[in-house]
């Protein structure tokens, strides 16, 4: 292990690719509930209301939108503590 | 095993996305992959248009049925769904960002191009500046700049002590992470779509040149198959997206919630 | 040293290589530009060329398919209140012509009144004469029987009184006159 510290020319490389995939793994339990729970409730609506499918499509895309934003965020943290 | 580990080559980051200027190097109007997707996400829509309105015939097929369907299309989910049959004066501003993004993200999967021009942030970032540019001249143009700030950083019905607190929260989230993740959502999108793509099809031609491992190479071939598939829908999707959102903050600018 | 030893440097090796790479969420400049000039050439050539030209050919089929509908609707509204005007001529012949049928028993009626009514005294009168013709005949038969049974009773009693009266001669007598009567 000392060895493998050694060959790194910065730990702190090392550290920030270990954040950054955790960041990014934590960032998306959240979202990857939130999206579920908006199309499943979005698909019941549909089952239910057959005839107003389009309206509910709509807004269950915005709410993803909305939701995955959160996943994406950690997306972007992971490539810049990658790259910055 | 750790000779095809090691051998595994993952291209850096900025292999994958920092391309070499073809015309005006050493400019600030270097054109490279990048800008030319850009002006093909310009000229294929309006190739597409001017096509239809050539030759328009009263029972549209081809080409002139692609324009109308989308802007049927823009029309019926966007407008219509979001800001109501006074948002048709938006519709051009609409279709350009729809066909825009769309044509910039679908050069992803097509073949020997292979690159979404929104994986890099200069396409989604100004695009969401021009967006928030509009729906704020908008709404400053239909409710006059003050009561225009006020509606927007204070929601009706809110208790006065928490009222500086949501009037913060309202602003930041308004003027602020409106175009910030409204660019993020775009750029992130399409560049985790090109990386899973590149990602695959480096383990599948690895796979294919390592001897003895060729023959899983159909697993990650099939995924990559169908993570094409994927990428059509996200294509479509983050530009269909990205113009509701923009309807939806036209439309908050144009009618303020009581 | 491992395969996590082998990846570790592999990872580093690359970190390396992009160190000195832009960040990939800063946009570059000239990219910018490009992306900026595309985006409001389209937005131009659309808001003031393509979007109404197209807009301009949808509507004027939209309104050619409504104008054939109203159209067809007119017709349609049209042929429904001819077909209800003839319905109303029909009904009303209809209606004349029961009226006429009507008009015309009544009418027949009224003759076989009229008929029956002119017919009546003149049956009337041949009855009572019929009557009066019967009454006549009987009294006439009365008359004459009165006058026979008188002269018969008279005829007798001469006889009877003008004879001998005895047995003999006066049941031949008798004989006689029943025989004589009888004839």
């Amino acid at each position: 292990m000392i060895d493998l510290l050694a060959q790194a020319d910065n730990a702190v490389d090392g550290l920030k690719a270990v954040g950054a995939g955790l960041g990014y793994g934590l960032a998306a339990i959240g979202p990857g509930v939130g999206i579920g729970l908006v199309v499943g409730n979005a698909i019941t609506a549909m089952a239910r209301q057959p005839e107003s499918a389009g309206m509910v499509r709509t807004t269950m895309f915005l709410g993803i939108a909305f939701t995955e934003a959160l996943a994406l965020i950690g997306f972007v943290v992971f490539i810049l503590l990658n790259f910055a | 095993m750790i000779q095809l580990l090691y051998g595994l080559h993952f291209p850096p980051i900025a292999e994958l996305l920092e391309w070499p200027g073809i015309l005006f190097n050493g400019t600030a109007f270097e054109l490279n992959k990048v800008g030319l997707i850009y002006l093909w996400a310009m000229l294929a829509p309006l190739t597409i248009f001017v096509l239809a309105i050539r030759k328009s015939a009263l029972v549209p097929k081809g080409v002139q049925t692609v324009a109308e369907s989308s802007i049927d299309f823009v029309r019926e989910n966007v407008v219509m769904q979001t800001i109501g049959p006074d948002g048709m004066r938006f519709m051009p501003f609409l279709l350009s960002l729809f066909f825009f993004i769309f044509f910039a993200n679908i050069t992803e999967v097509i073949p020997f191009i292979q690159f979404p021009a929104n994986s890099r942030m200069a396409a989604p970032a100004v695009l969401a500046i021009i967006v928030w540019c509009v729906f704020n001249a908008v709404g400053i143009k239909s409710q006059g700049f003050f009561s225009y700030f006020k509606n927007t950083v204070i929601p009706p019905g809110v208790p006065g002590a928490l009222l500086p607190l949501v009037a913060v929260i309202e602003f930041v989230s308004t003027f602020l992470v409106r175009p910030f993740s409204l660019a993020v959502r775009l750029f992130a999108n399409m560049l985790a779509g090109h990386l899973l793509l590149v990602t695959f099809a480096v383990l599948t031609t690895a796979l294919w040149t390592w001897g003895p491992l060729a023959v899983i190479v159909w697993a990650p071939f099939v995924v990559l198959i169908g993570l094409t598939g994927f990428e059509i829908l996200v294509a479509f999707l983050q530009a269909f997206i990205f113009t509701i959102l923009t309807a939806v903050y036209i439309g908050g600018a144009l009618h303020p919630e009581h | 040293m491992s395969i996590l030893g082998a990846l570790a440097s592999a990872v580093v090796d690359e970190a390396n290589a992009v160190a000195e790479a832009p960040n990939p969420i800063i946009p570059a400049m000239d990219e910018v530009i490009w992306g900026t000039l595309s985006f409001l050439i389209l937005f131009a050539v659309m808001a003031k060329f393509a979007y109404p030209g197209l807009k301009k050919a949808m509507d004027a089929r939209s309104e050619k398919i409504q104008g054939d509908l109203d159209a067809a609707d007119s017709a349609r509204s049209d042929a429904e209140s001819l077909r209800g005007e003839y319905d109303a001529k029909l009904a009303e012949a209809q209606a004349e012509a029961a009226r006429i049928i009507e008009a015309a028993r009544s009418d027949a009626e009224q003759v076989r009144q009229d008929r029956i009514a002119a017919i009546e005294p003149e049956i009337a009168e041949k009855r009572a004469q019929a009557e009066a013709d019967i009454e006549a005949a009987k009294d006439r038969a009365l008359a004459d029987l009165r006058a026979q049974v008188t002269s018969l009773a008279v005829g007798a009693a001469e006889q009877i009184v003008r004879s001998s009266l005895d047995e003999a001669a006066y049941a031949r007598l008798v004989d006689d006159y029943i025989e004589s009567v009888g004839n």
